[in-house]
């Protein structure tokens, strides 16, 4: 069976189970109360029921017996019905029951989930698939900024913390981000020592590595005990923001802990220039500098972006664990749900992080591929480390 | 034009190069020779300190290579090896500019220059823009040479530029750099361990092994002393038979036409024809047939074999 066909039925498989088994969301008559499940039933009127189903059997049908015409208007269908459903369920309203309708909210529960990440494998399928599920997602957020999908608990929980949800967001993007992006001089650096210095190796490979080995909560504290002691000792310091708890700590840790994958796909970058491009280089009578400056690094370019790629997309999830020691970000959201028993205000917290991840994984996936081809250089990521 | 005077590497244990003397005149193209391991390359690259000996010295010019910075010298040395080393990222006019644009030549004169090299290892101008990973072994062989000529050096070193190339194609890259090197006249320093490739293109054949010279002597006269162990084991004990390559029918007649005929075409012609008799028309319209002993005749007339 195609790779097509398997996500295409499995998907169908996982909408199917989403309709007919479980929950789709949770009704409450305030933050804290116990709600009203809400199936699927619930959402949909009989029409849309009937349409949805139309469709969904007659893209299997396309699949199963004339997988020769295109089934794409089908699938592109599909990618606004998660959208709908959204919409759908914020809408729903419990009889009988007296409730403030500015306080009421509906929490998405695993059926919305199961059926969002059926419809994309669904989606996925053929040509074309990744901007479909491009597509279903930017629907989805569509919806929930649309104003149709405002008594949903994700939505209540963004409109009562509006200002602190930008401040942290943008806190967080400064973290990750400017984090990575100091780490790169360095991790270059490095990287061209551990070569060029093969002694030194050892010791700077054993460097980056001690920080990703160690975890980061735990690296997290150690560092709060020098930051501490030298903001006591230097009270300027601590007026500068660097002290033991708050922006410094996760600030170094996000920056050590980026170091290693600039730093080992520089290595393996450098190293794997073919070793005749180089000597050609040196037999021209090109200078070290030049030689590094014009060759060497322009070819390992594709290898150190894939480095500063997985310090970033790192560095977005772990700049979660920044909320613990006051750095702020997402975590400082998503803590605070945790401890109230918010789901809404977790989900909240984590969304903006895994879409940023990939965002970013995205961007740097097309930078990668246009120096690739710019440079002429054929670049094999399977063969780094780190 | 190139000497070099006693001239020891050693790598651990392996003696690479034991003593070596060896004299290059101006224009001459000297080839290496000798089984892998013998030292050749490491020869080589002494010349352009792309190997730095154990002791002795290189001259160029007279003058102790040790005098010049290492990047000086190699900018007036051209280098040519068998993978080639284009780079990658640069076009094939990138590629050949690069030695002249470090030696800072005006724009218009690079690409004169360019176009004239282009011109004469036969890429054609279109190829210019194209990167290396769009060209054949064969044509990346010629930008390679295009950009080992393009500061025009007085010296070029060559590490068997053409043994990754397919042997069809690299009969044709030998044939085109023969020409070239009559035109241009420069010193090259070849290595090779095609004995045939050594005796088209070589004005004097240096025979290695263990880092020591064997032999150094004109193709013709190695043909003198086949009595000798190592030109027998190394060059092959039909060694006259192919050195008749370098050899054109009208070296033998004595005369001047375009006739491409080698001296080893019209022996294979000779074993071919029942009576050992081949017939060819002279320059001047007349037909003549030649045998075997219009062939040794030749040969030995001025005792060349």
């Amino acid at each position: 069976m195609k790779p097509g066909r398997i996500s295409f039925v499995t998907g169908g498989f996982l909408v199917f189970l989403s309709w007919t088994l479980l929950a789709w969301g949770e009704f409450k008559i305030n933050r804290v109360s116990r709600g009203i499940t809400i199936r699927m039933m619930d959402v949909i009127p009989l029409y849309g029921w009937i349409l949805m189903i139309a469709i969904f059997i007659v893209s299997f049908w396309f699949e199963l017996y004339r997988p020769k015409i295109k089934q794409t208007v089908l699938l592109w269908i599909l990618t606004i019905a998660p959208a709908l459903c959204l919409i759908g369920i914020s809408g729903f309203v419990p009889s009988l029951t007296e409730f403030d309708p500015n306080v009421a909210r509906v929490s998405l529960g695993i059926g919305f989930y199961l059926f969002l990440g059926g419809i994309l494998l669904m989606v996925s399928k053929g040509k074309g698939g990744q901007t479909r599920i491009v597509s279903t997602l930017v629907w989805v957020f569509v919806a929930l900024g649309s104003g149709f999908a405002d008594s949903l608990g994700l939505i209540r929980e963004y409109n009562n913390l509006q200002d602190v949800f930008v401040r942290e967001l943008f806190r967080h993007v400064t973290l990750a981000l400017l984090s990575a992006c100091l780490a790169i001089l360095p991790g270059v650096m490095l990287g061209y020592a551990s070569l060029r210095y093969p002694k030194a190796k050892e010791w700077i490979f054993g460097f980056v590595h001690l920080f990703q080995v160690a975890p980061t909560l735990s690296l997290l504290a150690l560092m709060m005990i020098p930051l501490t002691a030298l903001s006591r000792a230097f009270p300027f310091l601590a007026d500068l923001g660097i002290k033991g708890i708050g922006f410094a700590p996760a600030f170094i840790v996000l920056f050590l802990y980026s170091l290693l994958p600039i730093t080992s796909n520089t290595y393996a970058g450098l190293s794997q220039t073919d070793p005749f491009v180089l000597e050609s280089a040196t037999a021209l009578g090109m200078t070290e500098k030049q030689k590094f400056r014009r060759i060497w690094f322009p070819l390992s370019l594709p290898a150190i972006f894939a480095g500063i790629r997985t310090a970033m997309t790192q560095n977005i999830g772990n700049t979660i664990l920044a909320g613990l020691v006051g750095g702020g970000g997402m975590g400082a959201l998503i803590f605070l749900g945790l401890s109230q028993s918010a789901l809404d205000l977790v989900l909240l917290g984590t969304i903006p992080v895994v879409t940023m991840a990939l965002l970013i994984d995205a961007i740097f996936a097309i930078l990668e591929k246009t120096t690739i081809k710019r440079l002429g250089v054929k670049y094999d990521p399977h063969r780094t480390i780190g | 034009m190139i000497r070099i005077a006693q001239l020891v590497k050693n790598y651990g244990n392996i003696t690479a190069l034991d003593r070596v003397d060896l004299t290059i005149e101006e224009g001459e193209c000297v080839v290496l020779i000798g089984p892998s391991g013998c030292g050749k390359s490491t020869l080589l690259r002494s010349i352009n300190r792309m190997v730095q000996p154990d002791s002795g010295s290189v001259y160029v010019d007279e003058q102790d290579i040790l005098n010049y910075p290492p990047e000086t010298l190699r900018r007036k040395i051209g280098y040519c090896i068998q993978n080639v080393g284009l780079f990658p990222h640069y076009t094939v006019y990138e590629n050949i500019a690069v030695v002249p644009k470090m030696l800072k030549w005006s724009k218009a004169k690079i690409e004169e220059r360019v176009d004239f090299l282009m011109d004469l290892t036969g890429l054609p101008k279109e190829y210019k823009t194209k990167k290396p990973h769009e060209l054949s072994g064969g044509e990346a062989q010629r930008v390679g040479v295009c950009r080992a000529l393009a500061a025009d050096p007085d010296i070029l070193l060559m590490d068997e530029p053409f043994g990754a190339v397919d042997p069809m194609t690299r009969v044709k890259i030998q044939t085109a750099f023969r020409n070239i090197q009559k035109e241009l006249k420069k010193t090259v320093v070849f290595v090779t361990h095609d004995v045939e490739e050594a005796v088209l293109l070589a004005d004097k054949i240096a025979v290695m092994q263990n880092g020591k010279i064997l032999g150094y002597d004109t193709p013709s006269n190695f043909a003198l002393h086949m009595e000798e162990e190592f030109v027998r084991s190394f060059l092959g004990v039909d060694y006259p038979v192919k050195l008749l390559k370098r050899h054109n029918i009208d070296d033998l007649l004595n005369q001047e036409s375009d006739s491409k005929l080698t001296l080893n075409e019209l022996l294979a012609g000779m074993l071919e024809s029942p009576n050992g008799g081949v017939t060819i028309q002279n320059a001047n319209g007349s037909k003549q047939t030649l045998y075997f002993e219009d062939l040794t005749h030749y040969l030995h007339k001025d005792d060349q074999v």
